[in-house]
């Protein structure tokens, strides 16, 4: 639950920060795009590995 | 409506009336002619009933079969509804009534005459065709309802003897119910017993066989017999053989006891009697709604062809043109009103018809008043949605979505039935392929897309500013609608059933449509006010709802209902719960403390009563997000000093309460405790226990196609076998939503269908940072509270699959578009000037600097 909280709200709020718009609106959704492939990564991966 | 506001309209309806005096008069005589000759042709309905009493004799069970469990009370009527209404049921009482036989006889006379025409171009139609539509309508006027131990039934047919015969089968299958179900059972138990008996039996003797001889052949090889782990294996037998018999016998006993005492459970209190005269409406009250609908089909018929003729009436159709105030009376001369009598305007075509259907529909429901009126009621709905802004129908959408009862979402736990259920059928369950609000809203999509074309051009369009909010968030909207419609496709490419596939995707397809909807009506910040004021009312609503409930009719009962009113509408008393403290979070003034603790404490009565555990979840992870994101304002700096302060309280408090069992002192600690910690051996654990079952088995599934997920329509795999299994649909519906989507789309599929999400909260992130005034920073913390809370409960409690979580997230979205638009933050794709009924507002440009 804090993974997805974490990736479509703080991620995009984090970089709404960001001084200019436009690449701050890129930097939220490629950031978004990566966590979600990085999810996958730990669950394929990592998790199993864990036991 | 206020007084000067009514004024224009109430002339405009005096001078239509007196200008299509003749109108008004004919579509009144039509309305009553249509009744009449309705009333003639319409078969006369007679109404059979029967009430039973079930009561489960427990002392003959006791005394008959000591060590059997004893049948409980909602044992005896468990499913018996949808049992005595099955189809294979309704077959068997239409054969066993002879309706077949009687069915052409006792057809109404437009039907007669229908059927002959048929038979001449088809033929004469076949038994089979008519058995299935006697047993369609049986399905549609037989009633059998369970109340507690009481059960009634009751059927309105056109005949008497047809409507008498059919309660007298419906009681007889009652009877039978026992004898068909747990009596079978019972002895299919026993009878499974008695075959694993004899095989233990036979294990046995074969034991036995071989033991003889290994004696035989140990006394001829001098040597003792080996015979240790047969006689062991004969022993644990032998014991399991005398338990299979006892538990067999017992079985056996149950079903004799349940045949026996099968007639004494029964208790009529109202016997099947022959109805001697048809339903019919009371005299008065039919006279009195023939009257008014004679009236009102008359006034239809004036105002249709008084909008229809194009003709300017009164000050109000200037004012509504003109967008300028209008002083004094308009006068008509004779010769316009000889004009206008001559020519038949295309109103007529439309109030003919319209004073011809309200009187059949007087004439076919005639008890019930609503009915009476729908037509007209239904026309004056449709000229105002197509007259007034989108954000009228919406809103009454919303209204709908936050009171009326899901019917699909056990409300009241299926004991009582408000006045709200109903009318909760329409919206809720399916109508034609969807619900009545997802028809609802397919509509209001067509008249949104009508106006765009239609207005675009025209100076005074009726939405208001702008086209749909920012381009970004319309795009991210519109990639939500495409993944989904590609989930479909992939997952019927995969074998997946689109039955299935209806029910899981239509939340998710309907949310970027209502977001997209939400947009285009709403203009924030001067709609605000409109939508707090539908969450205010619809919490009300609810709690009162929900207080009766509690109090009026489960606690009189004993009962302790799992919750009150729904699942879903957690969400509803959780907004008004952040907005109340949202509203003292960013304006801490005692006005402001005094509406949010009269708020507050009504909406924690209704979460008390509804007891849904992630409510307190939802309330805690929004105010840990505004939290977060709110700059060190006053509010803020409050709440750091109170936590530093009270920490080692609260410490102390949930240390003390942990383990305390009962006691209302440490509730909210064994409320916390049941969500982290459930304790051993309680429904919380054996609940989560479920979860973590369900969840595993969605994982497994997921595992197979991680990246463009499996699509819609198919079920997931039962590795571990779970105990509720129906309750996800067998495998289509995950409680755990987020986990479920991401089985269905994959990692992409995922991203593709929420990332409108992540670009609100971009959009809101930048907003919140140029935006002073405290209302509309309380609207855009409401929209991250309506985030957080649609991902919570879709984390908890399968939120993906609810309309009221579409029709909430949708006014977030739009909130934080129409916000990020007006401030400058996103660029909006078109603008144009917009005008309500009575009066212009200004353009808005989008300014350089936005996205």
């Amino acid at each position: 639950m804090l993974s997805v909280c974490f990736s479509l709200i703080g991620l995009p709020l984090w970089a709404a920060n960001d001084s200019h718009p436009r690449r701050g609106l890129k930097k939220a959704l490629i950031w978004v795009v990566i966590f979600n492939l990085f999810y996958v990564f730990l669950l394929r991966v990592v998790v199993p590995r864990l036991g | 409506m206020t007084g000067s506001r009514a004024a224009p309209w109430l002339q405009f309806v005096r001078v239509a009336l007196a200008r299509h005096r003749r109108t008004a008069v004919a579509c009144a005589l039509v309305m009553i002619a249509a009744a009449v000759a309705t009333r003639w042709v319409r078969p006369p309905i007679y109404r059979a009933g029967a009430e039973l009493c079930v009561l489960e004799p427990t002392t003959v069970h006791r005394l008959a079969n000591p060590f059997a469990a004893v049948p409980s009370q909602t044992q005896a009527v468990y499913g018996l509804s949808e049992e005595l209404t099955s189809r294979d049921r309704l077959v068997a009482y239409v054969k066993g009534t002879g309706l077949i036989d009687q069915w052409f006889l006792n057809r109404p006379a437009p039907l007669k005459l229908k059927d002959q025409l048929l038979a001449l171009v088809r033929g004469p139609m076949p038994e089979k065709d008519v058995l299935e539509g006697l047993v369609a309508t049986l399905e549609k006027k037989l009633q059998v309802t369970v109340d507690g131990d009481h059960v009634f039934v009751a059927v309105e047919w056109n005949t008497a003897d047809g409507a008498y015969n059919l309660v007298r089968a419906v009681v007889a299958a009652i009877h039978e119910h026992r004898e068909t179900h747990e009596v079978e059972a019972l002895e299919q138990a026993a009878t499974s017993l008695e075959e694993q008996l004899a095989g233990v039996r036979a294990e046995m003797k074969s034991g036995v066989e071989t033991i003889v001889l290994e004696y035989a052949r140990a006394r001829a090889e001098h040597r003792l017999a080996q015979i240790e782990g047969h006689e062991q294996q004969f022993l644990r037998d032998q014991t399991r053989a005398a338990e299979l018999l006892v538990r067999s016998e017992e079985k056996r006993i149950s079903a004799q006891v349940m045949r026996r005492t099968n007639a004494m459970r029964f208790v009529m209190l109202r016997k099947p009697s022959l109805p001697r005269v048809p339903v019919e409406a009371d005299g008065w009250l039919a006279l009195t709604l023939l009257a008014l609908g004679a009236a009102g089909a008359g006034l239809a018929g004036a105002l249709t062809l008084a909008f229809a003729s194009g003709r300017v009436l009164s000050g109000a159709q200037l004012e509504y043109h003109l967008g300028v105030k209008v002083y004094g009376a308009l006068r008509g001369g004779d010769v316009e009103l000889a004009d206008s009598a001559r020519r038949l305007p295309p109103g007529l075509a439309v109030a003919l018809p319209l004073a011809a259907v309200t009187g059949i529909c007087w004439a076919v429901w005639p008890p019930a008043p609503f009915f009476t009126l729908l037509p007209l009621i239904a026309a004056a709905g449709l000229w105002a949605v197509w007259k007034l802004p989108l954000k009228w129908p919406l809103l009454v959408l919303l209204v709908l979505a936050v009171t009326l009862d899901d019917p699909s979402d056990r409300p009241y736990v299926h004991l009582w039935s408000s006045p709200l259920y109903e009318p909760g059928h329409f919206f809720f369950t399916n109508v034609a392929w969807f619900t009545g609000f997802e028809l609802c809203l397919l509509a209001l999509a067509a008249l949104m897309l009508v106006r765009r074309v239609l207005t675009a051009k025209t100076r005074w369009p009726i939405d208001p500013v702008g086209y749909g909010g920012p381009r970004v968030l319309r795009l991210a909207l519109f990639l939500s609608a495409a993944t989904v419609l590609g989930l479909i496709v992939l997952g019927i490419a995969r074998g997946g059933n689109f039955r299935e596939a209806l029910w899981q995707f239509r939340s998710l397809l309907f949310m970027p449509l209502t977001a997209t909807l939400a947009l285009y009506a709403f203009d924030f910040p001067s709609d605000l006010k409109l939508v707090v004021r539908v969450l205010a009312f619809g919490s009300v609503v609810k709690t009162l709802l929900g207080a009766y409930f509690m109090l009026a009719i489960a606690k009189p009962r004993g009962l302790d209902p799992a919750h009150t009113t729904g699942h879903n509408d957690t969400m509803i008393f959780v907004m008004a719960a952040s907005v109340a403290l949202l509203l003292v979070w960013e304006r801490p003034r005692w006005k402001h403390v005094a509406v949010a603790l009269v708020w507050l404490a009504m909406v924690f009565v209704a979460m008390v009563f509804n007891d849904r555990r992630i409510a307190y979840v939802d309330l805690a992870f929004v105010a840990l997000v505004v939290f977060s994101i709110s700059p060190r304002h006053a509010a803020k700096r409050f709440v750091i000093r109170a936590a530093v302060v009270m920490t080692p309280v609260m410490l102390l408090y949930g240390a003390a309460g942990w383990n305390s069992r009962g006691g209302s002192l440490f509730k909210p600690v064994a409320k916390v405790r049941s969500i982290i910690a459930p304790a051993e051996e309680t429904e919380e654990e054996s609940s989560n226990i479920e979860r973590d079952i369900e969840n595993f088995n969605i994982l497994r599934s997921w595992q197979r196609h991680m990246f463009i997920g499996q699509g819609f329509g198919s079920a997931f795999d039962q590795v571990l076998p779970s105990n509720d299994f129906s309750q996800s649909n067998f495998g289509h519906i995950g409680h755990n939503s987020v986990l479920w989507l991401m089985w269905i789309g994959g990692t992409l599929g995922f991203t593709g269908v929420l990332l409108y999400l992540a670009v609100a909260a971009f959009a809101l992130g930048r907003t919140l940072k140029v935006t002073t005034d405290w209302r509309e920073r309380v609207a855009l913390l409401s929209a991250v509270a309506i985030f957080v809370t649609y991902l919570m409960q879709a984390f908890g409690d399968m939120g993906m699959l609810s309309i009221q979580f579409v029709f909430f997230v949708s006014v977030g979205v739009a909130i934080v578009g129409r916000l990020s638009v007006r401030k400058g933050v996103m660029r909006a794709a078109a603008i144009a000037p917009s005008r309500n009924l009575f009066g212009a507002e200004g353009t808005a440009a989008a300014p350089p600097s936005a996205v």
